[in-house]
């Protein structure tokens, strides 16, 4: 379709195979192995050493109060049924906490509730 | 020439895509536009002259036409808008709302929202507006969008309604060659938003008398989606699927399928379009012939049928892009002419240009004229290449080798035309879509067949449709299995970053190679087919061999991500590797997902497939959310966490878990004194979490990393906050560093003396926020800005500048611009 001539299709023949032979040094290029990640240890170089704590106490982590269903927060001491139900309908209706302090909002929640749970919860 | 309209088209497109990227002031290019006009009267006996200016006047046209669509007129709403609107939470406490009044100009779209609570989404005709106790008259249009907590109000099609609410610019994420909302919007014509919280500040005044044929067409809609909902669960993907291929309406349609579609290449047949068009005048015309109506009645009725179920579809653009072409192609039969097809299709570009020129830049505009002047081009090209010629069509075999061929070639063409537009927009190639479409697009026509039998009869008689909804489910999930058959094949896609204008250049240089006779002549000269080809085949050379011999990076690049309220940052190595840290928000599969919006496709636009490592600072949402999609996709080597004990109520954090199990992904866990040196030329040092302890709080426990290249520094500090940093003061000089991730989105960090010393420690020459505009924690906090500002520190907010890119090399520190 292209009638080309002798020393035609000699540079066409030679551009093609250099094109191919490029493509293929980038696809080396591309599939070089993942980098093996190996963890080592440096000595912090502190003001305050502090000493490792022997016995690591195994702590349960916080309740998110935007994101927890109504079981989750009746893990709280101090919360039952009904408040729980209550804390997920007032997120319902209001959007979401913006600090764990507007839990207080809630019927029921009182100050000295809030303050028995206030280290137990998070509202990120 | 036979398409005399198809230069006008390009030219005029041309002058339209050109005022994107040059800015001047318009009378110059309004003077040009006269003069060349002017000059192509003049020399009107000399051709090749008078054409060229013709041309020249027109680009200049389209450069004045759609800069002057960009002005807004005096009264217009968004010219009373200020830059930045106060924070959507002040609301509640009665923040300087505005009232608006005005009609409500499409079908509202009810979406729920992730903390609960449902979002109604609606285009507003503006009529007037209250700002200080006074109404007065403004036009334009307005997105908005009304939450609803408590009780949700009816708004339709046509009500007038008065709204209070927050109004500001569109707020978007700005990251370099991703999608920009503000300028999505601003094709649409729209330059302002409004919110309005709660039914309370809703009045509905009226239900208007305009629109009476789009008032009946949305009932039809509405029914439609009914019935749909009767029959198949809300859940199931089909009840999506079916409302986006039979009324246009995507709010239901499940993104894992959607994602499958576009792995496939055949994900236009998820959007009512051409394809669609297609296929449904195929029905009618089909129905209508089998009557014995006479052609061009016949046609006259599909075209009026084909306008009023554009109406149905919710007048989206693709819809009425594809209705306008088929009644192009239509007058053209109609009076008589043996039309030219690109002509027809020049006609309804200038058509939809002119009516908003700034459509030019849909990236669904460009794809349907590209496929369609493709197929037009390409395919007697590859057919002749095929061999088809009409001649084959005695025996049977030879009439099926014919359909067949004939349709690899439209598809192929097809393809090959879309190709580097589909990679731009959606960063993936896909040779399977030449096959694909050739057995999903039958199907989805028998899939929209069968759902018209089962519309008329769930209108006459229960059982027969619940029969056919169980056909419709069988066709749909064959279509589905199929689909994900294809998208597992080998070779089906291929994910890549997007292509430079030089690669746009000369894959259509070479596609034209293709049709070009052998020579074409340019007033006297001669030029050979051949030479041509030699010149592109050198160019490509070019082009291939300077990407293989490229320097390799000689930096460590960190970027910052605008992922909205969250974190992502994509680190470089030097030579070779790259690392993520956290992903922003996300994880479920059926909401919003910054990774699949922001993260995966800045990765792969540069050119990153495989992700040496993946760090997760905590497993808060905003920062691990987004990790989900990322594991999904990408080819990661290890995923590296703080191993902490987590509450059972973070469903992400399993989903998490699960992943790194069944994708056999090494799983590392790093504290205080762990240090990685597996980079090129890079150590990075873990600060946090201290060893043995517990933590219960997420945000104190997250991961800390200095990276040092060189004599040069970056400090990432998750979200640590006031016991963290304490911790973090007892390494004094240790901490200092050039660059800085402030601790938690800039918010709050407890104590002010702990933070101040934590931020003298450091002393960054750059500090970076990664927090999003009107944020519901009021982040980030004005004295840490105050205070970093005040120790020679550049501070750049993700908020305000987009991406953030820092390089550091052996010469020093650069944030690129954008």
């Amino acid at each position: 379709m292209f009638n080309l001539e002798r020393y035609e299709r000699i540079i066409v023949i030679f551009l093609i195979s250099s094109l191919l032979l490029g493509l293929a040094v980038i696809a080396y290029q591309r599939s070089r192995p993942l980098i093996d990640v190996k963890i080592g240890h440096f000595t912090p170089d502190k003001a305050s050493q502090d000493k490792d704590d022997p016995s690591p106490q195994q702590t349960t982590p916080l309740v998110n109060i935007n994101t927890a269903t109504a079981e989750d927060l009746m893990g709280l001491k101090g919360i039952g049924k009904t408040l729980s139900r209550r804390i997920v309908d007032y997120r319902s209706q209001n959007g979401p906490f913006r600090s764990s302090s507007e839990i207080k909002n809630v019927k029921g929640v009182g100050e000295a509730l809030f303050n028995k749970i206030k280290d137990r919860i998070e509202a990120e | 020439m036979t398409s005399p309209l198809l230069p006008l088209a390009v030219s005029f497109c041309l002058g339209i895509a050109f005022s994107r990227f040059v800015k001047i002031p318009i009378y110059y290019p309004f003077i040009a536009s006269i003069i060349s006009i002017l000059l192509s009267s003049f020399y009107i006996k000399k051709r090749l002259i008078s054409h060229i200016s013709l041309y020249v006047s027109i680009f200049f046209l389209g450069y004045v036409y759609c800069q002057a669509s960009g002005i807004l007129p005096r009264d217009h709403i968004s010219r009373f808008v200020s830059e930045r609107g106060p924070p959507l939470a002040r609301l509640a406490e009665g923040g300087e709302t505005i009232f608006v009044r005005g009609t409500i100009k499409d079908d509202p779209v009810i979406s729920r929202m992730f903390y609960g609570g449902d979002k109604m989404s609606f285009v507003l005709d503006v009529d007037a507006f209250k700002q200080n106790g006074a109404w007065r008259k403004a036009g334009g249009q307005v997105k908005t969008d009304i939450y609803f907590f408590k009780n949700k109000t009816t708004l339709n099609f046509g009500d007038e309604v008065i709204l209070e609410g927050l109004i500001a610019k569109p707020i978007g994420l700005k990251n370099p060659g991703l999608f920009d909302y503000a300028k999505y919007l601003e094709s649409q014509n729209i330059y302002s938003c409004l919110k309005v919280k709660d039914k309370f500040f809703v009045k509905k005044v009226g239900t208007g008398e305009s629109g009476y044929i789009k008032r009946i067409a949305y009932k039809v809609r509405h029914a439609i989606g009914g019935l749909i909902d009767d029959y198949f669960l809300a859940s199931s993907p089909d009840d999506g699927f079916l409302k986006a291929i039979l009324i246009g309406d995507r709010s239901n349609l499940k993104k894992k399928l959607n994602d499958d579609f576009i792995k496939t290449g055949t994900v236009h047949i998820l959007s009512v379009s051409g394809t669609h068009v297609g296929l449904i005048a195929c029905v009618f015309m089909f129905l209508f012939a089998s009557i014995g109506m006479p052609k061009k009645t016949n046609i006259i009725i599909t075209s009026v049928l084909l306008v009023f179920y554009s109406f149905v579809t919710g007048l989206n653009p693709p819809i009425v892009r594809a209705t306008m072409m088929f009644a192009i192609f239509a007058i053209g039969y109609l009076i008589n002419r043996e039309s030219d097809l690109l002509n027809s299709l020049s006609a309804a570009a200038l058509l939809i240009l002119l009516w908003n020129p700034k459509a030019l830049f849909d990236p669904g505009f460009q794809m349907s004229f590209a496929s369609i002047a493709s197929i037009i081009v390409l395919t007697p090209g590859i057919d002749r290449a095929f061999r088809l010629d009409a001649a084959g069509k005695y025996s049977i075999l030879s009439k099926a080798r014919f359909y067949i061929l004939k349709s690899v070639s439209v598809s192929l063409a097809a393809w090959a035309g879309v190709a580097p537009i589909v990679s731009f927009y959606f960063n993936i190639t896909s040779p399977i879509a030449v096959l694909a479409n050739l057995i999903v697009i039958p199907l989805v026509f028998l899939a929209m067949v069968a759902s018209l039998l089962f519309l008329l009869a769930s209108m006459i008689f229960g059982p027969c449709a619940a029969y056919l909804a169980s056909l419709i489910h069988m066709i749909d999930h064959l279509l589905f299995f199929l689909n994900r058959a294809f998208s597992a094949a080998p070779f089906a896609y291929f994910r890549t970053p997007s292509p430079p204008a030089i690669f746009w250049a000369l894959y259509y240089a070479s596609l034209s190679l293709f049709i070009l006779p052998r020579t074409v002549y340019l007033k006297a000269v001669k030029i050979h087919k051949r030479h041509l080809s030699i010149a592109v085949l050198l160019f490509l050379n070019i082009f291939v061999w300077s990407h293989c011999v490229a320097a390799k990076r000689d930096a460590l690049e960190a970027t910052f991500l605008d992922v909205g309220q969250g974190d992502s940052i994509v680190v470089k190595f030097p030579k070779e590797g790259a690392l993520l840290i956290d992903g922003g928000s996300g994880g479920d599969e059926e909401r919003f997902d910054m990774a699949r919006a922001v993260v995966a496709p800045y990765l792969w636009n540069n050119g990153i497939t495989k992700l040496d490592a993946v760090i997760a600072t905590h497993f808060h949402e905003d920062h691990l959310g987004g990790l989900i999609y990322i594991l999904d996709n990408f080819n990661t080597g290890c995923v590296i966490d703080n191993g902490a004990n987590v509450s059972s109520s973070n469903r992400i954090y399993k989903r998490y878990r699960r992943l790194i199990k069944d994708k056999g992904i090494s799983h590392l866990t790093v504290r205080e004194g762990d240090v990685i040196e597996s980079f090129p030329e890079t150590k990075i040092f873990i600060l946090n979490p201290p060893k043995g302890g517990g933590i219960p709080d997420s945000n104190e426990n997250s991961v800390v990393l200095k990276f040092t290249y060189k004599k040069h520094s970056i400090l990432l500090s998750a979200d640590i906050n006031k016991a963290a940093i304490e911790r973090m003061n007892a390494y004094g000089e240790f901490l200092k560093s050039d660059v800085l991730k402030v601790p938690h989105h800039g918010g709050h960090l407890g104590d002010e003396i702990t933070a101040k010393i934590f931020f003298n420690n450091v002393s960054p020459r750059i500090s970076i926020i990664s927090v999003a505009e009107n944020n519901r924690f009021g982040m980030p906090s004005e004295e840490n800005i105050k205070f970093i500002t005040s120790l020679n520190s550049r501070t750049y907010m993700t908020k305000d500048s987009g991406a953030i890119d820092i390089i550091l090399t052996s010469s020093g520190i650069r944030k690129n611009g954008h």
